[in-house]
C-alpha cells in the first residue's frame, strides 16, 4: 500500500496546480461568475495550507508549487475558462480519491472523501454550465 | 499516483500539446486505479469469508449502498412518472445511480475488487467472476447470473435485490408539487450520500475508492438538484 503521506504529497501537488489554474480562470471567465471563482481558489488554498500541515504531522517536507503549469488546452475565451474550472475539479478529485484508497486511517480517509466529494461538487457547478446535458459523472475522480 | 491536473511547466518550455497533456492524466489514472489493486492485494480480506461453519456470513459490505441506490433509482422512477416535465432534468442523474448499481455489483462478484469504478466493462473477464468463487457476503440475490440485473429498468418498488435483505426498498410517495418532489429527491441523495460515505470511511482498501466516488456523485446530484429552488448552489 502507498504510504498516506505519499498521496497527500500527490494531493499537495494537485492543490497547487489547481489554484494555479483558477488564476487563469479567473482571468478569463465571464466577470459576473468571478465570485463563484474566489470562493473555488479560497477553497482550494484552505485544502492546501492543511494538506502542507498534514504531510508535516506524518514527517514529510511539503512539496512546493510550481513557478507555472501547463495547460491542458488553449484558454483564451469564457467557455475555455470554464472547461478548464471542470478540468481542474476532476484532477482535484482523482488526486484525493487516490488517497481514499491509499489508507486504511479512518480521520485522513475522511478528510480525503471531504475534499473529492467538494470537488465533485465545483466540476458539477462548473460542468452545468459548460455541458447543461451531462452536469455530472457517476465516479468522480476515476477517469472515464 | 496521479499526477497534478496541470502539468508543471518545464524550464525550458517544451512543445507539449493538449494530447500529450491528457494521455498523461488519462495514463495516470490507470497508476491510479493499479494502485488501488496493488493496495487490496496488500490488506487483508474483510472479515466476510465462508470457514465453512453454519454461521451466517455478514452481509457484503457492499449491500447496503447497493439497497440505497435501488431505493433512489425507484425515487427518479415514481417522480418522473408524476412530474413528466422534470424527467429531462433527472434522466443524466438518474443515468448514474445505474452506473452505480452495475459498478456495485461488478464489486460484488468480482473477488479482485471493483474495477476503476468508472467502466465495468472494461475488467476483466476472466478474473473469477464466474469461477464460483464468490467468497463474500453469499446472499442468495448475488447469484444473479452474468450481472442480468436489469438495472436501467429498476420498477418502482422492489428492486431485484429485495428478497435479501428482508426489506423492499418502496418508493416513498412523490409530492404533488414539483418543487416538493426535487426536494425529496434531494433529502434522499443527501441521505444516501452521507450513508456512502460512512460505508468508505470504513470499507476495505478495494471498494473504498468506489464507495467515495459514488458518495461524491451523490453529493454533486444534490446540489445540481437544488439548483432553481431558490438555493444557489455553492461554488
Amino acid at each position: 500500500m502507498t504510504e498516506p503521506v505519499q498521496a497527500l504529497q500527490t494531493a499537495l501537488a494537485a492543490e497547487h496546480a489547481v489554484i494555479w489554474g483558477y488564476a487563469v480562470v479567473g482571468a478569463r471567465l465571464d466577470p459576473a461568475l468571478r465570485d463563484q471563482v474566489r470562493v473555488a481558489d479560497a477553497a482550494h488554498r484552505d485544502r492546501r495550507d492543511a494538506t502542507a500541515e498534514l504531510v508535516r504531522r506524518l514527517g514529510g517536507d511539503p512539496v512546493p508549487t510550481s513557478p507555472s503549469y501547463v495547460l491542458p488546452f488553449v484558454v483564451a475565451e469564457p467557455r475555455a475558462a470554464l472547461r478548464l474550472a471542470v478540468h481542474l475539479e476532476e484532477g482535484a478529485a482523482a488526486a484525493w480519491r487516490y488517497v481514499v484508497a491509499a489508507t486504511d486511517e479512518r480521520p485522513l480517509r475522511r478528510t480525503a472523501i471531504a475534499a473529492l466529494t467538494d470537488a465533485a461538487i465545483r466540476a458539477a457547478h462548473w460542468r452545468r454550465l459548460v455541458t447543461p446535458d451531462s452536469p455530472t459523472v457517476p465516479f468522480p475522480g476515476a477517469q472515464p | 499516483m496521479p499526477p497534478p491536473p496541470l502539468t508543471p511547466a518545464p524550464l525550458t518550455p517544451a512543445p507539449l500539446n493538449r494530447r500529450q497533456v491528457l494521455v498523461t492524466v488519462l495514463a495516470a489514472a490507470a497508476v491510479a486505479a493499479a494502485g488501488c489493486r496493488a493496495s487490496e492485494d496488500a490488506s487483508p480480506r474483510p472479515a466476510a469469508g465462508p470457514t465453512g461453519s453454519s454461521v451466517s456470513p455478514p452481509p457484503h459490505p457492499l449491500l447496503a449502498v447497493l439497497h440505497a441506490e435501488h431505493r433512489l433509482l425507484a425515487g427518479y422512477d415514481a417522480t418522473a412518472r408524476v412530474h413528466p416535465e422534470l424527467a429531462t432534468r433527472l434522466a443524466p442523474l438518474r443515468a448514474d445511480h445505474v452506473e452505480h448499481v452495475a459498478a456495485l455489483q461488478a464489486a460484488r462478484t468480482d473477488p479482485a475488487g471493483a474495477p476503476a469504478g468508472a467502466t465495468p466493462a472494461g475488467t476483466d473477464p476472466a478474473d473469477g467472476v464466474a469461477g464460483g468463487a464468490t467468497p463474500d457476503g453469499a446472499t442468495p440475490d448475488g447469484a444473479a447470473p452474468g450481472g442480468a440485473t436489469p438495472a436501467g429498468a429498476t420498477p418502482s418498488g422492489a428492486g431485484p435485490e429485495s428478497g435479501a435483505a428482508g426489506s423492499a426498498p418502496a418508493a416513498p410517495p412523490v409530492p404533488n408539487s414539483a418543487a416538493a418532489a426535487l426536494a425529496a429527491l434531494r433529502a434522499a441523495e443527501r441521505a444516501a450520500a452521507a450513508a456512502g460515505a460512512s460505508a468508505a470511511e470504513t470499507a476495505p482498501a478495494e471498494h473504498a475508492a468506489l464507495l467515495a466516488s459514488i458518495s461524491a456523485c451523490e453529493a454533486s446530484h444534490q446540489v445540481l438538484l437544488a439548483v432553481g429552488a431558490g438555493r444557489p448552489a455553492p461554488g
